[in-house]
C-alpha cells in the first residue's frame, strides 16, 4: 500500500496538479460563500474543465473545489447570517452572534482552523482505514437510517435556545415542508399545488437561501431606518494557543462525528453539523453560552462538515457507490477519466486513487492558507453600508437560487419562503430547526417506509437489529438529557 | 396521514404556546407597539423584490439588476446620484464576471437570448 | 432640487421604457435556418449533473460541437422526475437552439401516470445516444443463486422478497413490474432515492434483490460481490459474460433506458437534417467510441427513424402494462 501512496504522491508533484488544486480552492471558497451556489454545483461546473486534464490534476481541481466550498459557506454564515451552503447552516447559530459582538474575525479564524482540522482528519481516516469504514457503511440499512434521522431531529431541542415550544413548532413546520412533493411509495402528490417544481419536494437550496437571506436583508433594511452605519468591529483573527487547546476535544469529537456521518450514504452534511453542535453543547461546562457567540459553537459544525468529505469518499472509492451528491459527480468525472470505481479500484489503479486522496490533503492545506490570508478581506464585507448590503444580499440570493435548477420558479419559491422566514424571525421563531427538519424529514420518512417493507410491517423487528437498538437507546438518552438541560437553563 | 399528524402536532404546540400568558401578552403588545407604520419601507422593498423576480426571465437579469439595486438603495435613503448609478453598475459587472464568465452558470438572459 | 429629481426620474423612465421596448421586440427570421447554427445550442437534461444521463450527453457533446461549429451547452433542469426538462424541451421555441434528452421509459411513463403539459408526440427525434439495459442482481453469498431460484422462492412466499429500485415508475421499477407480471410472482418493491442507495442496502444484506442498470453494477459483478440473476437486453451483455437474459428464459421482456436527443415538434426540416447528420457523424467518431469503451459507457446510436420505432414500441408496451396492472393514471 505504501508504495502506491508514494506513487500517488509523485503524480501530484507537478505544476499542473498543484495549480489545479489552488484554482479549485480559490474558486471553491467563492462558490461556497455565495448563497445558493452549493459545493455540488461547484464540482459539477468544473467537470467540463477536467476533460483534457490528467487524473491527478483533474481530481485536484475538483477536490480543491469540494473542500473549500464546504469551508466557504461559513464565511457568509458568520458575516451575514446566510449560510453559503447547506453545510454551513449550523454555523450561523454561534457565528453570527459572534459577528454581532464584534468578534467576526475570531469567528472566521475559528471556522478556517476547524475546517482544516476536520478536513485533514477525515482524509487521513480515508487514507488509512477506508476498508474498515466501508464495512461500517454497509451495516447501516434503512432502519438505522431512520433512527439516525430521528436522533438528528432531537437535536432541534438544543438548537432552540429561547423557547423549546417555538423551536418545536419550527421543527414541525420544517417537517411539514418536507412532506411536500410526491411521496416515494405511491407517488401521491402532497401540497404540490399543481406545480411541477414542487413534485420532488421543496428544493433545499431555495429554502435555505430564502429562509436565511431574505429575513436578514429585510431585518437590515428595517434597522437602517434607525441606525445608518453599523460600526463593524472585526476584532482579532488568530486564535490564541490557549483557545486552540481548549477546542481540541471539540475538534476530535466533531471530526469523528463528521467522518462517520460522511460514510453513511444518504445522510447529509448538515446532520453532522447539527449533531456535533449538539454534542459539543452536551459536553460543555457552560452549555447555556451556546447560541450567544462562542468559538465552540462555530468549531463544532465547521469541523464536522469538513470531516464529512473524507468519509463521503469511502463508499465511492471502496464500493464504487457515491455516498453524497458531490461524490456522485466525482463518479462521473472518474468515468470520464477512464477510472472504474468499484471494489477493485484500489488494487487496479492504486496510484491514481491515492493521488485523489492526497490531493484532498493538499487542498486542505491550501484552503487553510487561503482562509487565513483572506479573513481580513472577507470581513470587509461588513464595512459595506446597509443600503448597499441589502441589494447585494438579495441579488445573490436571487441568482443563487436560480442557478441550481435553472428555474425562476425556484427563485419565486425562495422569496415566498423568505417572507415566511421573516415573519418567523420577527416573532421569535428559530430558523435552524426548520432547515434541519426539512432535510431529515424526507430521509427519515423514506427510510421508515423502506424499513416497513423489510419488516413486513412488523415494527418489533427493529429491536432485533443490534445497531438499531443502540441507536434507539442513544436517541432516548439524548432526548431526555437535552430536555433536562434546556429546562434547567430556562429556570 | 403523516402530514396531518404534523399539523395536529403544530396545533397542539400552538395551544401550549398561547396558554403561557406571559408569551401571549408580550406578543400582542409588541406587535401593536411597533405599529404597522414602521413596516412601510419593508413592504415596499418586498414589493420591489417581487417585481424584480417577475422581470428577470423576460427581460434578462442584466437589464433588471442595475435598476433593481439602484431602486432598493433609493428606497433605503440613498440620494447621491453618483452612488445610485455607480454602485448598481459595479454590482452588475461583478455578478456578470463571477457568474457568466468565470463560473459559466446559466442565468436568465431575457432579451439577450 | 426639483430639477435634479426630475432629471433622475426621466432617466429611470427612459431606461424602463427602453427595456420594455426591447423585450417586446420579436426575433427569428426564416433566413436563419439555412445558416443554422449561428449561436450556442442548449440541451436540457432532466437529471442532476454527474448522473448517468448527464454523462451520456456530456461525452458526445464535444464531438457534436465539432460537427455543428457551435458550442453545445448542457443545462440541467432536474425536477418532477425529469418532467420539468421534458416539458421545457417540448415547449421550447422550435428553432433548433433548445434541445433536450428524452429518457425512455420515463418520458412515456410520466404522462401515463399523471396529467402533464407535454405528450410523447411533442418531440422530434434526432437520434439515440445511449441504452442501458436493466438487470436483476443479488448479493453474491445471498439467498438466490439463479433466476429460477428467485422465482421459485417468490412463488412459495408471495410478497416477502424485497426488491430495491431507484424510484416510482423509473425504468428499474417498470422493469420490475414487467418481470413480476411475466413470471407471475409478487415481490415487495421498495423505492430508494436512486440506484446507488439501493445497491448499498443490497450489499449490506438489508434487501434481497435490486433492479438497476448494467452500468451501475458492472464493477461489483466483476469483483464477485454481486451476481446477475438476469439481464433484460436482447442478447447477452458484453460486459457481463455468462449472464442470462430474460428473453433466453422465454420471458418476452426487453427493458432498459434509452437516452435520445430530441427537438420540439415544429422544428424546421433543414435544422433537423443538420442535427441528425451531425449526431450520426459524432456518434461514429473513433475517439468517442474509444473513450466510451474505456469507461464502459453504454453508448448505443440509433438514427431518428429506428429510434422512433423503438419509442412507438415502448409506448404500446407501457400502455398495455398500465392497463394490465391497473396502474394509476391520475395523480
Amino acid at each position: 500500500m505504501f508504495e502506491n501512496i508514494f506513487a500517488g504522491f509523485t503524480l501530484l508533484m507537478n505544476w499542473e496538479a498543484i495549480t489545479a488544486i489552488l484554482v479549485g480552492v480559490l474558486a471553491g471558497t467563492v462558490v461556497g460563500a455565495l448563497p445558493g451556489l452549493t459545493s455540488t454545483l461547484g464540482v459539477a461546473l468544473l467537470i467540463p474543465f477536467t476533460f483534457g486534464m490528467p487524473p491527478a490534476a483533474a481530481f485536484g481541481l475538483l477536490g480543491g473545489m469540494y473542500v473549500s466550498s464546504i469551508y466557504g459557506g461559513s464565511i457568509t454564515a458568520i458575516l451575514i447570517n446566510t449560510p453559503g451552503t447547506p453545510a454551513a447552516a449550523a454555523t450561523t447559530l454561534d457565528g453570527y452572534p459572534m459577528t454581532q459582538k464584534g468578534e467576526a474575525g475570531k469567528a472566521l479564524g475559528t471556522a478556517i482552523i476547524s475546517s482544516f482540522f476536520g478536513g485533514v482528519f477525515g482524509t487521513v481516516a480515508l487514507l488509512l482505514i477506508a476498508p474498515i469504514l466501508a464495512v461500517l457503511a454497509l451495516k447501516v440499512g434503512p432502519p438505522e437510517t431512520f433512527l439516525i434521522s430521528l436522533f438528528g431531529l432531537t437535536v432541534i431541542i438544543s438548537v432552540s435556545s429561547k423557547s423549546i415550544i417555538k423551536g418545536l413548532m419550527s421543527g414541525a413546520f420544517g417537517l411539514l415542508l418536507g412532506t411536500v412533493g410526491m411521496d416515494s411509495f405511491m407517488g401521491y402528490p402532497r401540497f404540490t399545488f399543481e406545480q411541477i417544481g414542487l413534485y420532488e419536494g421543496v428544493p433545499l437550496v431555495a429554502a435555505l437561501v430564502g429562509f436565511f437571506s431574505i429575513p436578514e436583508a429585510l431585518t437590515l433594511a428595517k434597522a437602517s431606518q434607525t441606525v445608518q452605519k453599523v460600526e463593524a468591529k472585526i476584532g482579532k483573527v488568530l486564535l490564541s494557543l490557549k483557545e486552540i487547546k481548549s477546542l481540541t476535544p471539540t475538534f476530535i469529537r466533531s471530526s469523528i462525528i463528521g467522518t462517520i456521518v460522511g460514510i453513511i450514504p444518504g445522510v447529509g452534511t448538515p446532520v453532522a453539523c447539527f449533531v456535533s453542535y449538539n454534542e459539543a453543547k452536551r459536553f460543555s461546562k457552560q452549555p447555556e453560552k451556546f447560541g450567544t457567540g462562542i468559538i465552540e459553537g462555530v468549531a463544532a459544525p465547521e469541523t464536522a462538515n469538513n470531516a464529512v468529505e473524507g468519509g463521503s469518499f469511502v463508499p465511492l472509492l471502496t464500493l464504487g457507490i457515491p455516498g453524497s451528491a458531490q461524490t456522485a459527480i466525482y463518479l462521473g468525472a472518474m468515468l470520464i477519466q477512464g477510472l472504474r470505481p468499484g471494489p477493485a479500484l484500489f488494487s487496479e489503479q492504486g496510484p491514481v486513487v491515492y493521488s485523489i486522496i492526497l490531493g484532498l490533503l493538499i487542498a486542505n492545506i491550501f484552503m487553510l492558507l487561503v482562509g487565513l490570508a483572506g479573513v481580513r478581506l472577507f470581513a470587509k464585507v461588513l464595512k459595506l453600508q446597509t443600503n448597499v448590503l441589502v441589494p447585494v444580499i438579495i441579488t445573490f440570493a436571487v441568482i443563487g437560487s436560480y442557478a441550481i435548477n435553472n428555474s425562476v420558479f425556484d427563485v419565486g419559491l425562495m422569496f415566498v419562503l423568505g417572507l415566511i422566514g421573516y415573519l418567523m424571525r420577527i416573532n421569535g421563531f428559530p430558523i435552524a430547526p426548520v432547515v434541519l427538519a426539512l432535510i431529515l424529514g424526507p430521509i427519515g420518512e423514506n427510510a421508515f417506509i423502506q424499513s416497513l417493507s423489510m419488516f413486513n410491517n412488523n415494527l418489533i423487528l427493529f429491536f432485533t437489529r443490534p445497531l438499531s437498538v443502540v441507536l434507539i437507546i442513544l436517541t432516548v438518552f439524548s432526548l431526555v438529557m437535552s430536555i433536562r438541560r434546556e429546562l434547567r437553563s430556562q429556570e | 396521514m403523516y402530514p396531518r399528524g404534523i399539523l395536529l402536532f403544530i396545533a397542539v404546540l400552538a395551544v401550549f404556546l398561547f396558554f403561557n400568558p406571559q408569551n401571549q401578552i408580550k406578543l400582542v403588545i409588541s406587535n401593536l407597539q411597533r405599529g404597522l407604520k414602521s413596516y412601510a419601507k419593508v413592504v415596499i422593498i418586498i414589493l420591489t423584490i417581487g417585481v424584480f423576480i417577475a422581470l428577470i426571465e423576460p427581460a434578462g437579469i442584466y437589464t433588471v439588476l442595475p435598476l433593481f439595486s439602484g431602486g432598493i438603495m433609493y428606497i433605503l435613503g440613498v440620494r447621491e446620484v453618483k452612488k445610485l448609478s455607480l454602485i448598481p453598475v459595479f454590482l452588475t459587472v461583478i455578478v456578470y464576471l463571477i457568474f457568466t464568465i468565470v463560473l459559466k452558470v446559466p442565468v436568465p438572459m431575457g432579451i439577450f437570448d | 432640487m426639483f430639477k435634479k429629481r426630475g432629471l433622475m426620474f426621466s432617466l429611470v423612465a427612459l431606461l424602463l421604457v427602453g427595456t420594455l421596448a426591447l423585450v417586446g421586440c420579436g426575433n427569428g427570421t426564416a433566413k436563419e435556418e439555412a445558416k443554422y447554427p449561428t449561436k450556442p445550442i442548449e440541451v436540457y437534461v432532466g437529471y442532476a449533473a454527474g448522473g448517468a444521463t448527464d454523462i451520456s450527453i456530456r461525452m458526445i457533446a464535444p464531438y457534436l460541437e465539432e460537427q455543428l461549429g457551435q458550442s453545445v451547452v448542457v443545462v440541467n433542469k432536474p425536477g418532477g422526475g425529469a418532467e420539468i426538462a421534458f416539458t421545457a424541451t417540448a415547449k421550447a421555441k422550435p428553432d433548433g437552439y433548445s434541445l433536450g434528452i428524452i429518457n425512455t421509459p420515463t418520458v412515456i411513463a410520466i404522462p401515463l401516470s399523471r396529467t402533464t403539459n407535454y405528450k410523447v408526440d411533442d418531440f422530434e427525434v434526432i437520434g439515440n445516444i445511449a441504452f442501458d439495459e436493466n438487470v436483476i442482481v443479488a448479493k453474491a453469498d445471498g439467498k438466490f443463486k439463479t433466476l429460477e431460484d428467485l422465482i421459485e422462492k417468490a412463488k412459495a412466499n408471495p410478497g416477502t422478497i424485497t426488491l430495491g429500485h431507484s424510484g416510482l415508475y423509473a425504468d428499474d421499477h417498470l422493469a420490475s413490474l414487467a418481470f413480476q407480471q411475466a413470471a407471475g410472482i409478487q415481490l415487495k418493491d421498495t423505492a430508494f432515492q436512486g440506484t446507488a442507495p439501493s445497491l448499498v442496502s443490497l450489499l449490506g444484506g438489508h434487501i434481497d434483490v435490486v433492479v438497476g442498470n448494467v452500468a451501475d453494477v458492472v464493477e461489483q459483478v466483476k469483483e464477485g460481490k454481486l451476481i446477475v440473476l438476469a439481464t433484460m437486453g436482447e442478447k447477452e451483455h458484453e460486459s457481463l459474460p455468462g449472464s442470462v437474459t430474460l428473453k433466453s428464459k422465454d420471458f418476452d421482456i426487453v427493458m432498459g433506458s434509452y437516452r435520445a436527443l430530441a427537438a420540439p415538434k415544429g422544428t424546421p426540416q433543414e435544422v433537423l437534417e443538420k442535427l441528425r447528420d451531425a449526431l450520426k457523424i459524432a456518434a461514429e467518431d473513433p475517439d468517442y467510441l474509444q473513450k466510451a469503451k474505456d469507461t464502459k459507457q453504454p453508448i448505443y446510436y440509433l438514427d431518428a427513424d429506428s429510434f422512433s420505432k423503438v419509442l412507438k414500441n415502448d409506448q404500446n408496451r407501457l400502455e398495455n402494462l398500465w392497463k394490465d396492472l391497473n396502474l394509476p393514471t391520475q395523480q
